[in-house]
């Protein structure tokens, strides 16, 4: 079996335990009262979406702020089936119950009995999710969502005062500072705390790279502010406050990068002083990354069990980076067990993978009450996030739906531990950004040309494309910072931010930094990319690497800034799914949106690149002249051999022998 | 004292003349049942698939070889100059039949009689070069488990035709130049003039073969020490057909249309669209040799396969160093004349083949490349025959190319339309042609007679084998004046008009453009007269009001 151990990262800590001979690294360094930070009365946005399938209860755990009381809840109810009533609820009390429409935005009082809890549970479900009533389930799966969700707080938040606790569960911000024209590891490591917490907070939480000595956004509650320092000596974090903002400094000389790389990892939270000496980042226990993985990988929550008459469905999303690096085939193994079937009763499992069916079982009477089920998704179906859907469809052996208390019941239970997933290595059909970030297997090089915009713009831009590349990636990204000359004439796939035209020409980039025009069969909102300036990011593949590509055409200072900035953001801001395609521009009039290279009629640069192709031609040619050149000499020794042995047969014979020597 | 083979044997293996067999080849009749088998099989497979009219030309070869005894205005004329006559009047008896034109199985039948006949070709090809029992086997092997080519045979493209006649054509050639006897003018022109003169009423690529087949004739006549009067007249009796055959074209022209050239520059020449491509910037192999050659090997290697190109081109290295230039060489370099012209047809910017090379990338023409086929197997053949002549490593050459094969096929048939550019075409023409076709299949299920006015050269309305009406139904361009009358005043002419709803914001070319749509879409008179009885993304199906309706 293969392994895989890139980029999982433990964080060995030696903690500092406050106390006298570490007073120093104790105090603030803002003059601000230690104890409160933050405003009264915030609201605060929790960060996930909350599904529940019909006849399921889904919840999520928010953690209250220290120091904070939740009074208000708001959000946005969105139910499938408006007939039904849908009730959200704060720690099992129902606060707010649907109006029948298939959207609203509701806000509800948290009840005062739990508003002194450290957590709320806000949960959302169907009234009728006990099922008592409902014999079979819809054929179709009916959910119930919450979205929007925002907590509103009142009193004033108490500022963390050790490093474990730094990071809130929720936040709308997160700032990383680094110093101007940073030096390499500076760089490096503000690239790798960007990556950190963008895996520890989904993209709900705006994560920025800044200089040191800009002004810093208007404080919100949950916010925080990392800072990265060259310093001496090995990588250490220490918790203060600059105004209103709890920053965590990363200092050190030795191993920022890993310290900076351990800000995501869950044993943080055991640093329970106020600074943390010898942060690193443990290459040898890297994260298992198996070509075989469990279903338990995979599967949100211990369990899988699809029960009940109907339909019901579960769903499971596999990316290709949960295995480290691109695949060709992903294999499903599926264990599991069903319960018993009556003698007419009809049970059957479907397996869809991106919406196409791959495999389907029945069930029956006689069935072993265990089952197996080998199958694959090929490889033309597969995407860069997998959706895989185990579909149970059973009728009873009345054949009615009606209830019937004689039915006995229906389930089937996948066994996460025997079932397992299992990707085969190779590059696939993906193309373009689909092809990110599982191509990058773990590391990310970053390589940037700070051209006319300068490095710390560019850096900027930097952390704004690791963000989603990180978020959508399974595991942890190594970011590394390397010269853009070594990145552009090396092997290694990666990011080049602020490339210039001739590094677009020598990486055989499909959109080049010169005059592009848009196919004139393209909707108009393409168009505008025909002789105009633009910035575009591009993913492509040269040679045996696949390279994302940052640059511009005829936009110069500001312009080019103000473009990148607005593609960056607009990336940051989505997830890397909604990338499509190979180029994403933007342009001076237009939102940046989406292209395909194809598109684009080809550029006189491009297709003069491919003039040198003709050596092949030429050399094909050239090889055949010298083959002929040789059979020319053999057939030339050939005829004088001939012409040997015949003038010997005519000396023997005293007479002549005509040939023909000629093929 | 006689000279044995033995003693003269070189340090090579020398270019010697094969054994000279008469004009019968043992064989020939099982390997044109085989090819034929292979054939009916690839037919029924596409046929049952509903692929074997994906490619939109396929439709229109159908229709254009239905109207010449079946439309408003019969008669040669509507044979055009899009494109050569050939295949078109080859058509003609299997699609006589409604069921066979509309079902396409008519073209099914023609390409696997040419499939049929290239097999035989080839067969006669290998035994006149003297290939081993094996490197025979191979050739067939090579040809007859193309995937590419068998879905071509199944539709009703001009490649079949074409390759039937070039392999023919060079398989006269070989005959005549390995022929026990010396041949007269009259056998040469007929056993391999005629097979030239199909050729180049089939495609332009058999005008390079008929120049490339003059020339190894003056070679082979030069080289025998027979003097240039009599290479000029053989070469001369070679050329006789398929000149005939080029003048007769350039009368056709000039007959129907008033220019002899009216295909080269004509307004539904390649040129003309060339000419749109060039302006869209994406004629981009023009001039560009290293472009050019990269769209080629990308397409032989998509087409023909990685490792039978490699094969391929290791047989060339070994017959160029085995036989120079020698007749017998010469004779397979006739089979590759279509590589060259098609290489060649790409510089100078007349061809366009896109692919996974070129710029812009995708899936178009890749069927072109499936003339390269016969060379390919002929050089793979070679290199079995290079390696079985002395009667050893027979079993390991034919299990190597076997396993060569079924790999290769294997790794195709997992993913068709993924991995070869001709059925990823066909692919995409199937999703692109869906609700056309859909509308087809209304048309004919609802249709209760009269005239259906509908413009067939503008975007996805190629479909008259879909609908499947006889072609007396139609008024389209080719009924030439009343079309234009119709356009005028549809209401005396037909009782349907099947049309865009929106005129296209970009057609190719000008003659892209729906002209039905153009006249009446915002006709308010027509609305009146005609009600739209189904409709479909952005095509519309009308019907004629009955008075009082």
């Amino acid at each position: 079996m293969r392994t895989r151990s890139t980029m999982t990262l433990v964080a060995t800590m030696v903690v500092a335990l406050a106390g006298p001979a570490h007073a120093a690294d104790d105090e603030p360094t803002s003059d601000a009262p230690a104890a409160t930070a933050g405003a009264t009365a915030n609201a605060v946005r929790v960060n996930s979406e909350v599904r529940a399938l019909r006849g399921v209860e889904s919840t999520i755990d928010v953690a209250v702020p220290a120091g904070l009381d939740p009074v208000r809840l708001n959000g946005t109810l969105r139910i499938d089936e408006p007939r039904l009533d849908a009730e959200v609820s704060v720690n099992g009390i129902v606060v707010h119950t649907s109006d029948g429409k298939r959207t609203e935005k509701f806000t509800a009082t948290v009840p005062a009995s739990e508003r002194t809890e450290d957590v709320l549970t806000i949960g959302v479900r169907y009234r009728d999710f006990d099922g008592q009533n409902v014999a079979c389930r819809l054929l179709q799966p009916t959910f119930a969502s919450l979205t929007n969700l925002a907590v509103t707080y009142r009193g004033t938040e108490k500022a963390p005062t050790s490093v474990g606790a730094f990071f809130p569960q929720q936040s709308p911000q997160i700032v990383v500072q680094v110093p101007r024209n940073a030096d390499r590891s500076v760089a490096e490591a503000g690239l790798n705390a960007v990556a950190a917490l963008s895996r520890r907070y989904p993209n709900t939480t705006t994560i920025q790279v800044r200089p040191q000595d800009a002004k810093l956004p208007a404080f919100r509650t949950g916010a925080r502010l990392v800072r990265i320092e060259a310093g001496s000596g090995p990588a250490r974090a220490s918790v203060s406050r600059t105004g209103r903002w709890p920053v965590l400094t990363v200092s050190g000389k030795s191993g920022l990068s890993d310290a900076a790389a351990a800000l995501a990892d869950p044993a943080l939270a055991l640093v329970s002083g106020r600074t943390a000496q010898k942060l690193t980042f443990s290459s040898t226990a890297r994260e298992d990354r198996r070509l075989r993985r469990p279903l338990s990988d995979v599967v949100v929550g211990d369990r899988l069990t699809l029960t009940g008459y109907g339909t019901t469905t579960s769903y499971l999303q596999i990316p290709q980076d949960l295995f480290g690096e691109s695949i060709s085939r992903l294999g499903l193994h599926l264990v599991g067990t069903h319960t018993a079937v009556a003698r007419r009763g009809q049970v059957q499992l479907d397996v869809l993978a991106n919406d196409l069916l791959i495999d389907s079982v029945s069930f029956d009477a006689d069935s072993k009450p265990q089952f197996t089920l080998n199958t694959h998704i090929p490889s033309a179906a597969l995407r860069g996030t997998n959706a895989l859907v185990l579909r149970m469809s059973a009728v009873p052996a009345s054949g009615s739906c009606a209830t019937d208390l004689s039915q006995l019941p229906v389930e089937v239970h996948v066994d996460l531990a025997d079932s397992s997933v299992r990707g085969r290595p190779g590059p696939g059909e993906l193309t373009g950004f689909t092809r990110f970030p599982q191509t990058l297997k773990g590391v990310l090089p970053v390589a940037i040309r700070a051209g006319q915009a300068g490095f710390d713009a560019e850096l900027r831009r930097a952390a704004a494309l690791v963000v989603p590349l990180q978020r959508a990636a399974a595991g942890p990204l190594a970011v590394k910072l390397v010269k853009p000359d070594d990145f552009v004439s090396g092997s290694e796939s990666g990011l080049l931010v602020g490339g210039s035209r001739a590094d677009a020409d020598r990486l055989d980039a499909p959109l080049r930094l010169a005059p592009a025009q848009v196919m004139t069969y393209l909707d108009a909102r393409f168009q505008v990319l025909t002789n105009q300036p633009f910035v575009a990011l591009e993913a492509f593949h040269q040679g045996e690497r696949d390279v994302l590509f940052l640059g511009g055409w005829k936009v110069d200072g500001a312009g080019y800034g103000t473009l990148a900035n607005r593609l960056t953001s607009t990336v940051e801001r989505n997830t890397w799914e909604t990338l499509s395609d190979d180029v994403f521009v933007a342009t001076g009039s237009d939102k940046p949106f989406s292209l395909n290279s194809n598109a684009v009629i080809p550029q006189p640069e491009r297709i003069d690149g491919k003039r040198a192709f003709a050596k092949w031609f030429v050399g094909g040619v050239a090889v055949l002249l010298v083959l002929l050149g040789i059979n020319a000499l053999w057939t030339r020794r050939r005829k004088r051999k001939i012409g040997r042995l015949i003038d010997a047969q005519e000396d023997a014979h005293g007479s002549g022998r005509e040939s023909d020597p000629s093929p | 004292m006689t000279l044995t083979q033995d003693a003269v044997a070189p340090a090579a293996p020398a270019a010697a003349e094969p054994a000279r067999p008469g004009r019968r080849v043992p064989g020939t009749l099982i390997v044109f049942g085989l090819g034929l088998t292979v054939g009916a099989m690839a037919s029924f497979v596409s046929v049952y698939a509903g692929r074997n009219m994906d490619i939109g030309d396929s439709m229109a070869h159908l229709t254009i070889a239905r109207r010449i005894f079946d439309s408003r205005t019969p008669g040669l004329q509507q044979l055009g100059t899009v494109w050569l006559p050939l295949p078109h009047l080859l058509l003609m008896p299997f699609i006589a039949n409604l069921w066979l034109f509309s079902t396409g199985v008519g073209a099914c039948i023609l390409g696997s009689l040419c499939l049929g006949v290239a097999a035989v070709a080839l067969h006669r090809i290998t035994a006149r070069l003297g290939f081993t029992p094996a490197a025979r086997t191979v050739v067939q092997a090579v040809l007859l488990t193309n995937v590419s080519l068998l879905y071509v045979v199944t539709t009703a493209l001009t490649e079949p035709v074409l390759i039937a006649a070039l392999t023919s054509c060079i398989a006269g050639l070989a005959g005549w130049a390995f022929s026990a006897r010396r041949l007269s003018g009259g056998e040469l022109a007929v056993f391999a003039g005629l097979p030239a003169a199909a050729a180049v009423l089939s495609r332009y690529e058999g005008w390079a073969l008929m120049a490339s087949g003059t020339i190894f004739v003056l070679f082979v006549v030069i080289r025998r020490g027979d003097g240039w009067r009599r290479a000029v007249r053989l070469g001369a009796a070679f050329a006789a057909p398929p000149g005939i055959a080029t003048a007769w074209w350039l009368a056709y022209n000039f007959a129907w249309y008033r220019n002899p050239i009216e295909f080269m520059n004509g307004p539904y020449s390649s040129a003309a669209y060339n000419q749109v491509l060039i302006e869209q910037g994406q004629l981009t192999t023009k001039g560009n040799l290293g472009l050019s050659f990269g769209v080629f090997v990308q397409g032989v290697t998509d087409t023909v396969g990685v490792v039978p190109a490699l094969l391929a081109l290791f047989g060339l290295a070994v017959m160029t160093l085995w036989w120079g230039i020698s007749n017998r060489a010469l004779v397979i370099w006739l089979a590759g004349t279509s590589s060259a012209f098609m290489l060649l047809s790409l510089v100078i910017g007349q061809n366009v083949i896109i692919n996974d090379a070129s710029l812009p990338q995708g899936a178009y023409n890749n069927r072109y490349v499936t003339l390269v086929i016969p060379w390919v197997a002929l050089l793979i053949g070679l290199l079995v025959h290079a390696a079985t002549r002395n009667g050893r490593f027979v079993v390991a050459s034919v299990a190597a190319v076997a396993v060569a094969l079924v790999g290769q096929v294997s790794w195709w048939g997992t993913d068709l339309n993924g991995r070869l550019p001709v059925l990823a075409e066909a692919h995409h023409n199937h999703v692109n042609y869906a609700h056309a076709k859909e509308a087809a299949r209304w048309l004919h299920a609802h249709y209760d007679g009269g005239g259906v006015l509908m413009d067939e050269t503008s975007d996805r309305l190629a479909i008259a084998p879909e609908i499947g009406l006889p072609g007396r139904a139609y008024v389209n361009r080719a009924a030439g004046a009343e079309f234009n009358q119709a356009l005028r005043n549809p209401a005396d002419h037909v009782a349907w008009v099947f049309m865009h709803t929106r005129q296209l914001p970009n057609p190719a070319t000008e003659d892209g453009i729906d002209k039905v749509t153009k006249a009446l879409a915002t006709n308010a008179r027509f609305h009146r007269q005609y009600r739209l009885v189904y409709s479909v993304d952005d095509l519309g199906i009308y019907k004629k009001r009955q008075v009082g309706t």
